[in-house]
């Protein structure tokens, strides 16, 4: 028999849960109706953009940097997808960091790299650079060569200090991106001269095909586990990032590919390297810096598909992942907790960093614990089973309600997924991501924030990458050894 | 068990029904959602099939206005005239002189035009996108009026289209009134104007933008005075040297060494080489680079000791623009130079120049 006590616990966590379920989702509800009021009439506007549209050289030049970290499967074919691009004027520089497989001899063999006399500037930290290279064959192309620095943002760091553009774009070394991409998300830079960083929408890759380092065909990944990212990152991007961006307030730009004003990212020293949300503390130190000195500037999000990025297939790749991300979540609202409610940070003081903090950070444990209690609530006979029904139903209807208005959303304004039978598998993918799916990444969320407390040592992971879209980019005599190598070994 | 359940216990008849009906809600949200998805669903895909029908007959015969005008147009039923649109300003964007005057044949033929005038005046903005970016090919000189007021919008791309348009109706007195907006127009993204004056052509624009320029002041005058390089250098020059004599304002003085293309203004430009701020020595050497003679050279190779990373580097890209400078020049003045970090950038550029050769 429980005693009263823990009667008393049990339904003051019952409470707790309701407001959180509530706060939740009236979030997400609010998130969603501001998407609804912005992103279809953005989408209306677009629909000039078949008509061909001539470079003025009023564009300012970008610079694209390339961080790799034994990369060599996907190396080649994103840079070749990168020297396509739709835009006037830009530079790519591929930041090896320290790789240890055969990244930087595949990059020099495909692109005939010669070593370059740089006079080369550190301004932001990072490990010291051994080489620079530049490619023969593509004027546009430089390889620095750089010791291991174990995060990301060391490695992009060392491209800010390459970068000779007013304008940088740091990118993961398996993005695909549109061929119109860095002419959408050089757009808010020109239409409005306070802009220092600008995001778009990142889709997931696997399951497309690529060639020539273009995207020829979207489809859908076999795979269980990245098809229901599919549909979270629907939800994250359609109606999480652009209902932030519409109150002004939006807190991340993807690592995967966002645009920055270069000496923005000089002055505040570039990306910190002691967490691992480099991309998120980013766009928070951001706002801090200019909303706490009352300076002029706008972080904005274009609502348009610009990258495509391969999602983890597997279990442990996808829960490092996501314990890497929710760790770095909450490092970055430990770094920026002065933002939280403070008078001058406005709405991304009063609204997304709470929101973030408590839905986000804290969340997960309150929902691993909601499930737990509600089980073992109507096990132990304290909950009806019409009662623990009805409140499981809520909980996961509400759910899918959400993610299927993001379905709704990308038909509506995108229709990326033409055929009826992907938007099928769009809708049961839906449900399935509301019945397991998150419950699992809150428990490693959870893990996450253990790991965070417990201040355990991390790094920026190593992705287990198919590279299965891009086999069309590479040449074929590249192809067959690749091809070969697993009927050896087998 | 449930003697334990106390009124405020949310597992209790009250709330258990509250949630219940909520479930009830749900369920018909989650109806209402697959039934909205899948509408949509069939709703595009006959949309699709459509344009496709549609596209396959309008988009051969369109292409045929390279060469020839159509004897025959089928008929255009009114609900396609949109599409019909959409078709036509992309062959108009991509075609050039006789082919974009029977393309406006046809389009007249078709009655388009009329309906394109009553488009611009619709709410929607798809629409009067569509219809704004025609008129402007067509040259309807009718909607004039609209335009204008179009063009005061708040609506960015909508304003821009309408500003377009009259530069494609009437170029001279389309940029003046677009120059005349530019000092308010700080959404309008510079190149895209670029792009829209160039294509109205210098003779147009000279005056009016030259006028523009000899009047902008604060945050909008450099964007003014870089548009000057769209003007002939004879209309552009007295602007720039006037700023290049008496201001001190920073932005504006960069504007105009990002432009500056007159040889007559070479001393002026010399000056700023040594200003206290670096963003107008660096665009000093620029200008050097693109126009200076060789007697710039003592110029440039003092450039290159100086403090900033980048005027060091244009400094020498300019050196190596320079007339009669070779290879083996260049390689001779980066053993000729004292500063260690104006040598180390020589060198880079020498580099750079024969991995491009």
């Amino acid at each position: 028999m429980l005693t009263g006590s823990a009667i008393l616990l049990f339904k003051a966590f019952q409470w707790l849960a309701l407001f959180f379920f509530i706060g939740l989702n009236g979030g997400y509800i609010l998130l969603n109706v501001l998407t609804f009021f912005t992103l279809p009439p953005y989408v209306r506007r677009r629909v000039l953009s078949d008509l061909p549209e001539p470079h003025s050289g009023f564009e300012p030049p970008v610079s694209l940097i390339l961080t790799a970290f034994n990369e060599e499967s996907v190396i080649v074919g994103s840079v070749r997808s990168l020297l396509q691009l739709d835009y006037p004027e830009y530079e790519i520089i591929v930041v090896n960091d320290g790789s240890t497989d055969r990244t930087l001899e595949v990059l020099s063999e495909e692109f005939d790299l010669v070593v370059f006399p740089e006079a080369f500037r550190p301004r932001v930290a990072h490990k010291p650079v051994r080489t620079i290279y530049q490619s023969r064959l593509y004027p546009e192309l430089r390889v620095v060569d750089k010791e291991n620095g174990g995060r990301k943002s060391d490695a992009a760091n060392a491209g800010i200090n390459a970068a000779r553009f007013p304008l940088v774009c740091p990118l993961d070394a398996d993005s695909v991106l549109q061929r119109d991409s860095i002419r959408l998300l050089v757009r808010p830079f020109l239409e409005d001269s306070r802009t220092v960083a600008t995001g778009g929408i990142v889709r997931i890759l696997n399951g497309c095909e690529v060639s020539g380092g273009f995207l020829t065909r979207v489809g859908m990944p076999r795979n269980p586990l990245a098809l229901v990212q599919i549909v979270e990152y629907l939800r994250a991007f359609l109606f999480g990032r652009i209902g932030w961006s519409a109150i002004d307030a939006l807190p991340l730009i993807s690592g995967a590919f966002g645009l920055f004003h270069k000496e923005t990212l000089v002055a505040l020293g570039g990306y910190r390297h002691d967490t691992l949300a480099e991309d998120m503390e980013l766009v928070l130190r951001i706002h801090r810096h200019f909303r706490l000195q009352g300076k002029p500037y706008r972080v904005t999000f274009v609502p348009d598909p610009v990258c495509w990025t391969e999602a983890p297939e597997d279990l442990r790749t996808l829960r490092n992942q996501r314990i890497r991300w929710h760790r770095g979540l909450l490092e970055c609202m430990s770094i920026h907790r002065e933002l939280i409610f403070h008078p001058k940070a406005r709405t991304l003081g009063w609204f997304t960093m709470p929101f973030l903090l408590v839905f986000e950070g804290i969340g997960p444990l309150v929902e691993v614990l909601g499930y737990g209690i509600m089980i073992l609530g109507f096990a132990l006979g304290l909950i009806s089973f019409s009662g623990f029904m009805a409140f499981m139903l809520v909980a996961l209807g509400l759910g899918i309600v959400l993610t299927l208005t993001s379905v709704l959303l990308e038909e509506a304004s995108y229709d990326t997924y033409p055929r009826v039978g992907q938007i099928l598998t769009l809708i049961l993918t839906a449900v399935a991501e509301n019945m397991g799916y998150r419950q699992l990444t809150a428990v490693w969320r959870v893990q996450g924030m253990w790991r965070w407390l417990r201040n355990a040592d991390s790094s920026w992971g190593k992705m287990a990458r198919t590279g299965t879209w891009q086999a069309a980019a590479v040449p074929r005599e590249r192809e067959q050894p690749a091809a070969a190598a697993p009927a050896k070994s087998a | 068990m449930s003697s334990l359940i106390l009124p405020a216990d949310l597992t209790a008849g009250g709330f258990t029904d509250l949630a219940w009906g909520m479930v009830r809600v749900i369920a018909v949200l989650l109806a209402l959602l697959l039934a909205q998805i899948l509408g949509l669903r069939a709703l595009l895909a006959h949309r699709k099939r459509h344009q496709a029908r549609f596209r396959a007959v309008w988009a051969p015969l369109l292409a045929t206005v390279i060469d020839t005008y159509p004897p025959r147009l089928p008929r255009l039923p009114r609900r396609d005239v949109i599409s019909f649109l959409l078709i036509w300003n992309v062959f108009q964007e991509s075609l050039r002189d006789r082919s974009k005057e029977r393309l406006n044949r046809v389009a007249r033929r078709l009655h388009v035009n009329r309906v394109a005038a009553r488009l611009v005046r619709r709410r929607g903005v798809r629409d009067r996108l569509i219809a704004v970016t025609a008129i402007g090919h067509l040259g309807e000189a009718s909607v004039w009026p609209d335009l204008e007021r179009i063009a005061e919008f708040d609506e960015t791309v909508l304003s821009l289209s309408a500003a377009r348009a009259m530069l494609r109706i009437d170029a001279r007195r389309g940029a003046d009134r677009v120059i005349s907006l530019l000092a308010r127009r700080a959404d309008w993204p510079a190149a895209n104007l670029a792009t829209m004056l160039a294509e109205a052509g210098p003779d147009a624009i000279s005056d009016a933008l030259v006028h523009a320029a000899r009047l902008a002041d604060g945050p909008q005058a450099p964007r003014v005075i870089r548009l000057l390089e769209l003007v002939h250098v004879d209309a552009a020059s007295p602007v720039i040297r006037g700023i290049l004599e008496t201001s001190d304002d920073a932005e504006a003085v960069t504007a105009c060494l990002r432009v500056v293309q007159d040889p007559a203004l070479l001393d002026l430009v010399r000056r700023r080489t040594t200003d206290e701020r670096w963003q107008i020595r660096l665009q000093a050497v620029r200008a050097l680079g693109r126009m200076g003679s060789r007697s710039d050279e003592w110029y440039l190779i003092r450039a290159l000791e100086d403090a900033n990373w980048w005027v060091r580097y244009r400094a020498a890209r300019a050196l190596a623009q320079l007339p009669a400078m070779d290879a083996q020049r260049l390689h001779r003045l980066s053993h000729t130079v004292d500063d260690r970090y104006g040598r180390d950038m020589l060198r880079q550029v020498i580099a750079e120049q024969e991995i491009a050769c």
